[in-house]
């Protein structure tokens, strides 16, 4: 048996608030304008940017689609109407010219989906160089526990305000605060290459790995406490193989220490600070 | 206690490391408080600093040297005042302290005994701990403070209430946990945990808990002044800055302690007599034992 079920249901309401809170306090203490999201046209996007609009208003919140060539048009109908939803200008840049500038071989479906991914942070990295703002992060605790995320990809961001919430909890939320059944009931997909879902690429759904994830990270149980059968010890052993061996996009890279004072060690400085150094 | 006080909690946000915007906001909160006919204006855990400074705690410790310790001491003079700052104590090193100020001196400053130096805090790194629970005399009666993670202790506010405390002066930078039904569930079970305290040694419980996001934290606010019978007599948001205004009524202390005398009848040396033994079994008996530097009233 599986411990508690998975993660709680939690008051959407507050949660959006207090996130809300998060970012508008993220936004004064970087002392920037605004903030960039790109909306792929999925859940995850579409809440990060709905809390965004909440914290500091659509009109400070700039979206971007950037359709590559896994992208199906359902997606950008999904864009355009989570923007139209949430009061959001919406930018499209394509990502076709500057895939054509690197090829790959057919084959190498990872490596090239990696590439988009990247390809997606530098634009929206430059995009909120140009607009004084800050990347939204859109990766959520499910995605990040994982590893299924781009290093330096859709994982670069400024802050990631779905970061501490499952993704059946960024479902639950995302429907409660009324985004539409089309965005939120659409099966996971990072559309690094046409046809992929996230559920089967992984090998498990996600409210299966966050049973797991949940009774693991935050019910302190042992994998065979939360494996009780063969099923599910399989399961667990899947899921918890993951966690394990993609613990390295979830640090920042090891920094070999030569001197008495090093930076990732014994360097601790708040990121705001309005004080004296 | 000798007469009732009126208090007001103050639920803020800190500048993180600013000790200048932040003294000129307690002064301003302070002067609106007392024209208000407030005695007592009690601010949260580090509210002259911000939370989250790292090694920063350095740059903005108090002494009595600093340029702006007679500023942090005016604070008090419309009314008395709770702060929490960073003590430079004379032996050098950082404690993360409390004050009552009263008439432009420090009454009293407690340090932090318990650090919490696990799961996601790390005041261990920075701070040393204090090495007393003591009692103070403050203008209207018998007071202990209980910082933080000193609320999860039983031992201080046993401590204190055993030493004399009417009233435990509590404050906290608490991250909010469990975003459930309209409010946190971590902070309901900080009331809880209060609340019992209030109710089994019939004592007023001023909370102080701060708000604001700061380096991941999103603090959680749900402040409160817990009565002696361990109902809430005022009670803050969970996310927004808020200002509470109680009286610490001396005569419902003294109707909660006639109701339930339980803890005026406790037997020390039976506790003492436990805690020998279990000192002596952990082979503890080398520890220093700790006093109190001020006698109860």
């Amino acid at each position: 048996m599986i411990g508690d079920g998975g993660p709680p249901a939690l008051d959407a309401e507050f949660t959006v608030r207090a996130l809300a809170l998060s970012l508008s306090q993220m936004l004064e203490d970087a002392g920037r304008s605004g903030f960039v999201v790109g909306l792929s046209g999925g859940v995850d996007s579409a809440l990060a940017a709905a809390v965004a609009a909440r914290a500091v208003g659509p009109q400070a919140v700039h979206a971007l689609f950037l359709p590559g060539p896994g992208t199906p048009e359902v997606s950008a109908d999904n864009a355009r109407s989570v923007a139209e939803h949430l009061g959001l200008a919406l930018e499209t840049v394509p990502l076709a010219p500057l895939m054509d500038a690197m090829p790959f071989p057919a084959e190498a479906h990872r490596r090239r989906g990696n590439f988009t991914a990247r390809l997606r942070m530098a634009i929206l990295y430059d995009r909120a160089a140009a607009l004084d703002a800050l990347v939204l992060g859109t990766s959520n605790k499910s995605e990040m526990a994982l590893g299924y995320t781009t290093l330096w990809g859709d994982m670069a961001a400024d802050c990631w305000p779905l970061g501490d919430l499952y993704k059946t909890q960024v479902l639950a939320i995302a429907r409660a605060i009324g985004l539409s059944e089309e965005v939120v009931g659409r099966p996971p997909s990072a559309e690094l290459w046409e046809g992929q879902t996230d559920e089967e690429e992984l090998g498990f759904t996600y409210r299966d790995a966050d049973r797991v994830l949940y009774t693991y990270l935050e019910g302190r149980h042992r994998p065979e406490e939360i494996a009780g059968h063969a099923a599910e010890a399989a399961l667990v052993e899947r899921v918890l193989q993951r966690v394990r061996e993609q613990a390295f996009k979830r640090r920042l890279p090891h920094v070999p220490k030569l001197s008495t004072r090093t930076i990732g060690h014994d360097f601790h400085h708040p990121r705001a600070w309005r004080g004296p150094a | 206690m000798r007469r009732s006080v009126t208090i007001r909690v103050v639920q803020h946000r800190p500048v993180l490391g600013d000790l200048e915007a932040n003294l000129a906001d307690h002064r301003a909160r302070i002067e609106a408080a007392a024209e208000d006919g407030a005695d007592l204006v009690h601010f949260t855990e580090l509210s002259l600093t911000g939370y989250a400074l790292g090694d920063l705690v350095d740059a903005v410790a108090l002494d009595p040297a600093h340029p702006l310790w007679p500023e942090v001491l005016a604070l008090s003079e419309p009314a008395d005042v709770v702060v929490g700052f960073i003590e430079r104590g004379e032996d050098g090193f950082l404690y993360n302290a409390a004050a009552y100020l009263h008439a432009g001196r420090a009454l009293h400053v407690h340090r932090k005994v318990y650090l919490p130096t696990y799961g996601a805090f790390q005041e261990g790194r920075f701070f040393s701990p204090g090495r007393s629970l003591d009692v103070f005399d403050a203008p209207w009666g018998c007071a202990a403070f209980l910082v933080c993670e000193e609320c999860w202790h039983p031992s201080v506010a046993h401590a204190a209430v055993m030493q004399g405390a009417e009233v435990l002066l509590a404050t906290a930078n608490a991250p909010g946990r469990g975003p459930v039904d309209g409010g946190w569930a971590s902070h309901r079970g900080w009331r809880e945990i209060l609340s019992t305290y209030a109710r089994v040694y019939a004592v007023w419980i001023p909370f102080a808990s701060r708000v604001g996001f700061e380096e991941g934290f999103i603090y959680g606010g749900g402040s409160a002044v817990v009565a002696p019978d361990g109902s809430l007599a005022a009670e803050a948001d969970f996310l927004e800055p808020a200002e509470l205004t109680a009286v610490l009524d001396a005569a419902a202390l003294r109707r909660a302690r006639v109701a339930n005398p339980a803890h005026g009848i406790e037997r020390h040396e039976l506790l003492i007599a436990a805690l020998q033994r279990v000192r002596t079994a952990a082979g503890e008996a080398a520890s220093p034992a700790v006093a109190p530097e001020v006698e109860a009233p």
